[in-house]
């Protein structure tokens, strides 16, 4: 008849299967459910930054920033793989070459001369290229519009604010009339002559002398910077990775001669004056959006490239340091003030 | 096993409660408040949405209110219109350069138009524009129309060439405060980019997040500026509701109008539905898995239940089916202590109850059975008894009525059994006074009234239903049951009509027999004297013959010789009448006898085979006719005893000074009760009227006289052996 009951309740072998595979399912789908919200985070994603111009490591600093705010913090999630190579196509090839075999996710190319260069190291693979910042992406070939880039490569540019920059120049010398411009010239780089003929233009638009020094070697610099012309009223600082791996020649050279150093992009060394131009770290936060939706899965080449804004900013030490009084008015519309 | 239906059985229903009653009021509950949360959730979601929008609106409509009043303030403050290039440049690079909480870089370009349309000054954020770059913009709108109407007009979205991001241009009329008429126009260039910011930190719960979407569908102002710069389109929707957003997921979306001169702009919020209704979406995650918990405990506890209450019950219902097939040895299991153990036991000792009950039924049934047997044999012996008895016997109840009566009394009453039961017995048994033919008084009436044993009165007659009167003998008597209480009553009745004929000859011949045997005896007594006499006279006439002189007294002594031999003869006659005639005594041989009895009885012998064995006997005394008489009497007996043929053996024999004459047959025999009436007059077994019964009597009486026995030895359906017995005198043979 009836089987012995035993003390612990036993279910007949058939019946088994019927409430543990309840609580299978129960116990599978809490852990589903609530380990799900936590998925992706465990992967490391390898960032590989080339920087040319050490005047712009805020960019690198500022997009390290914006995507820790994201959630991409260097040790946990994410590995910055840096490089620095000199504005050389072979050093920067290398260093590209480097980062491709380190299976880097996602590239951060700082200058158009090394955008250009990733551009076609990545070429035939998926790897993403953030460019921060780059000057007319388009007609360096570097996208196919702003809109939509299309290929791998996507970032943010500057506007040409070289000639805004001077006209802030003048308003803060009206009396400006002959500006010394240290220029390395060369021939490819497409980049400066741009901005050079913009700073002309504009020149001559406000009829002021652009004496422009030439410059190859470091010597030449300090010679050109050791004995300024007396008619020279200020410094141009013209924006090259060159020029601004060596910003103290300008500033010092600045201050001895008690003249203002102004330049394109945005600068609160002492020494500098006035500067307007974008923002480095911000520069380097705004790509580190566009970085972000990279990393989340967006197509690079779905993603409309950016421009950064422009900031002026005035350094009143320099200015004491050079004897000169800023206007108040000229001060109220400074973005940022150096005190 | 029990062969119901799955789904009737108690496991089924049993489970299908569980389950039913475990997720039933759940699921309805959770359906109930999924459904309500849901819908309420839903209607707060609109409504915050649309708050919310509200709010943007308020937000964005300040931006751009603010920015008008800058735009009026610094140009009314200065008087813009009427100062100098420089000035006017100056103040324009100020307005543009001005950034607070609300905006930062908001300005791209401003201009001052004069009343004509012309530009007077310009200043850029990103350009460099001088005295000979201003340009006559009378034909555009931005002047046109502020100049005709008096209000702020805005341009269509537009984006720039070298940004890709989108701007409005403003355009707002300056009065003269002089004239009271409009002097001018401030045209200023507006980034939507600065408003991107502003949306951006529009956060609506955690993941809603507000766009403004121009009157085209084109998104301008959203957190994410890739899609902005892009160009993305999205249908504003008229009502806050349930619709797919802009990134393409169910949202709460809510709009609100807002008007910008003659262009509108649409602050589209959302927040998506699954944060919005995330209560209700916990509400059912929460609902489902405690369904998931509740069928799981469900089933468990119906396991449980099975296991504890189910099983026992169907344990139980297959011993009771297997007992009610006839497995009596079935017990149920009674391991639990609760009801159902109760239940079982119970049913344990109802089935051992019923196992002894029916044992006990069984012992009862064949004790019955036994007792019915042995009742029906009684009422068979008794029916046959009744049936078997010779007289007729009817039996009636207390009221009179005829219960049963018997063939006998079949016969006599003329009434067959089927038709005298229940008949009143006067009907049946109908009696008569033979003398006085008046009905006779009911027996039984007097049976039930006095309760003793009635003899009818003599001489009853009884009429049977064809006529016939028969002369009966009976007697009544009550039927008592065991408490002597009389339950009915039991006639017995013979037909003795021939009996008492016979009665009636016999007494006949006994009082013929009496007159005989006193005719003979005084004939005898007669005969002695008379022949003493006859001889004396005898004696006398011969004496007196010689002497005699007298003939007259020779005649007188002749005369009374013929009287005497007259009176001699008389009582020899009357000794015949009588049929005994006197015995003549004289010596013989009973061989002789049997000798010549057989000769005589030859003629008889056809199928009767006779075996002699006559052994020398001596002499006997006897009268040779009377024993002649006796052996032919034996032997047509033993005739008559054999109709179809037999064998007779006679034989002789001598012992203890007697002579034995044995006469056997092969015939039918004498019943043992009636030998011992075989020697009594009128006895006979053969029809009445064929037989008088003396045959035997009157050899008995003559052997007697012979002084001797005779025997007779039967045995039914074997034979009758007739033994007598002779004394022989000695003196004969000396």
């Amino acid at each position: 008849m009836l089987k012995p009951l035993l003390l612990v309740p036993k279910v007949p072998a058939k019946e088994h299967w019927q409430p543990c595979l309840l609580c299978f399912i129960v116990l599978l789908s809490t852990v589903f459910i609530f380990s799900c919200t936590g998925c992706n985070k465990t992967k490391i994603f390898v960032i590989g930054i080339v920087n040319v111009n050490p005047g712009l490591k805020s960019v690198v600093d500022g997009f390290k920033s914006g995507l820790a705010k994201s959630g991409f913090v260097e040790g946990e999630n994410v590995r910055y793989v840096h490089k620095n190579p000199q504005d050389s196509t072979d050093q920067i090839d290398a260093a590209l070459k480097d980062l491709l075999t380190q299976k880097a996710d996602l590239l951060l190319t700082i200058t158009t001369h090394a955008t250009q260069r990733a551009r076609l190291a990545v070429r035939g693979s998926k790897i993403p290229v953030v460019f921060a910042p780059v000057f007319s992406p388009v007609e360096s070939g570097l996208v196919n519009s702003l809109v939509r880039p299309g290929g791998n490569l996507t970032g943010i540019q500057v506007g040409g604010n070289i000639a805004k920059a001077l006209e802030w120049h003048k308003a803060f010398f009206p009396k400006s009339k002959r500006i010394l411009v240290p220029c390395k010239c060369e021939e490819e780089n497409r980049v400066q002559e741009q901005s050079f003929s913009e700073l002309r233009n504009a020149a001559s638009k406000f009829g002021i002398e652009l004496v422009v020094a030439e410059f190859q070697t470091l010597n030449d610099l300090k010679a050109i910077m050791a004995d300024i012309p007396k008619d020279i009223d200020s410094i141009w600082l013209l924006n090259s990775p060159f020029a601004v791996s060596r910003i103290e020649i300008f500033t010092e050279a600045a201050i001895k001669c008690k003249l203002p150093l102004s330049t394109g992009t945005s600068q609160s060394r002492v020494g500098v004056l006035m500067s307007y131009g974008q923002n480095a770290f911000r520069t380097g936060e705004q790509a580190s959006r566009l970085a972000h939706k990279i990393l989340d899965g967006a197509p690079p080449s779905d993603l409309p490239v950016e421009t950064s804004d422009f900031y002026l900013t005035i350094n009143l030490k320099t200015a004491r340091a050079i004897g000169i009084k800023v206007p108040d008015t000229l001060l109220q519309q400074a973005d940022s003030i150096v005190r | 096993m029990l062969n119901i239906k799955a789904k009737y059985s108690i496991r089924t229903r049993l489970k299908a409660a569980f389950i039913g009653l475990a997720i039933g009021p759940l699921l309805l509950l959770g359906m109930v408040i999924t459904y309500q949360s849901y819908v309420t959730q839903k209607e707060q979601a609109e409504e915050l949405q649309q708050e919310v929008s509200k709010r943007v609106l308020v937000q964005i409509t300040n931006y751009f209110d603010t920015l008008e009043d800058e735009l009026r303030l610094i140009s009314k403050v200065n008087n813009i219109a009427s100062l100098d290039y420089e000035q006017q440049c100056d103040i324009l690079c100020r307005i543009r350069s001005y950034k607070n909480d609300w905006h930062k870089d908001v300005f791209n370009e401003l201009a001052l138009l004069d009343s004509r349309g012309m530009e007077r000054a310009r200043r850029s954020r990103d350009k460099v524009y001088t005295l000979h770059d201003l340009k006559d913009r009378s034909r555009s709108d931005e002047f046109r129309v502020p100049m005709k109407t008096g209000e702020v007009y805005y341009s269509p979205v537009s984006f720039n060439k070298g940004t890709g991001e989108p701007f409005i241009t403003m355009g707002m009329p300056l009065t003269d405060v002089q004239t009271g008429l409009k002097n001018g126009v401030l045209f200023a260039e507006i980034r939507l980019k600065d408003i991107w910011e502003l949306i951006a930190d529009i956060h609506i719960g955690k993941e809603g997040n507000a766009y403004i979407v121009n009157q085209e569908g084109l998104v301008i102002a959203h957190k994410d500026h890739s899609l902005i710069l892009r160009g993305t389109y999205f249908k504003v929707p008229e009502e806050a509701g349930f619709y797919t957003g802009l990134l393409g997921t169910r949202a709460v979306i809510a709009t609100s109008k807002i008007t910008l001169g003659s262009q509108t702009f649409y602050i589209v919020t959302e927040k998506p539905v699954s944060e919005a209704l995330r209560l209700t979406i916990r509400i059912m995650l929460i609902i489902g898995i405690l369904f998931i918990g509740a069928f799981a405990g469900a089933i468990k506890l119906g396991l449980l239940v099975r296991r504890k209450i189910i099983q026992p019950i169907e344990a139980l219902a297959d011993t009771a089916l297997a007992i009610s097939s006839g497995d009596l040895s079935c017990r149920a299991d009674t391991t639990t202590d609760d009801e159902l153990g109760t239940l079982a036991n119970a049913f344990n000792s109802m089935a051992a109850q019923l196992v002894r009950t029916i044992d006990s039924l069984k012992q009862q049934v064949a004790e019955r059975t036994l007792a019915e047997g042995a009742l029906a044999d009684e009422k068979e012996r008794l029916s046959v008894t009744l049936s078997s008895i010779g007289d007729a016997v009817i039996s009636t109840n207390t009221k009179g009525a005829i219960l049963v009566i018997n063939k006998v009394a079949e016969d006599l009453t003329g009434w067959l059994q089927k038709e005298a039961i229940g008949k009143p017995l006067p009907e049946v048994f109908n009696i008569i006074n033979e003398k006085t033919r008046i009905r006779c008084e009911n027996p039984v009436e007097k049976v039930l009234s006095t309760g003793l044993i009635i003899d009818l009165a003599n001489n009853a007659v009884l009429i049977s239903r064809d006529g016939t009167e028969r002369i009966i003998a009976d007697s009544a008597a009550p039927i008592r049951d065991r408490e002597g209480r009389i339950i009915g009553t039991v006639l017995v009745f013979r037909d003795i009509t021939e009996t008492h004929k016979i009665e009636k000859e016999l007494l006949n011949a006994k009082k013929l027999e009496s007159i005989a045997i006193l005719a003979a005896g005084i004939a005898h007594e007669i005969n002695n004297p008379l022949t003493n006499a006859s001889l004396s006279l005898q004696v006398l006439k011969k004496r007196l013959e010689d002497s005699i002189l007298d003939r007259e007294i020779l005649n007188k002594l002749e005369s009374v010789q013929r009287n005497m031999d007259r009176a001699s003869m008389i009582a020899k006659e009357l000794l015949v009448f009588s049929r005994q005639r006197e015995l003549e005594f004289k010596s013989l041989n009973i061989i002789n006898i049997i000798t010549d009895v057989l000769t005589h009885i030859k003629y008889r012998l056809n199928n009767v085979k006779m075996h002699q064995d006559l052994v020398t006997v001596p002499d006997i005394i006897g009268d040779p006719v009377k024993l002649g008489q006796v052996l032919i009497n034996v032997l047509n007996n033993s005739f008559e005893a054999m109709p179809q043929g037999g064998d007779i053996f006679i034989s002789t024999s001598y012992r203890n000074n007697q002579i034995e004459v044995k006469i056997s047959d092969t015939g039918t025999g004498i019943p043992e009760e009636l030998i011992s009436k075989v020697f009594d007059p009128f006895f006979t077994t053969k029809e009445i009227g064929v037989g008088t019964g003396l045959g035997l009597a009157i050899c008995y009486g003559i052997i007697n006289q012979h002084k001797g026995s005779m025997e007779i030895s039967s045995a039914l359906g074997k034979g009758t052996e007739v033994c007598i017995k002779l004394p022989v005198n000695e003196s004969l043979n000396s």
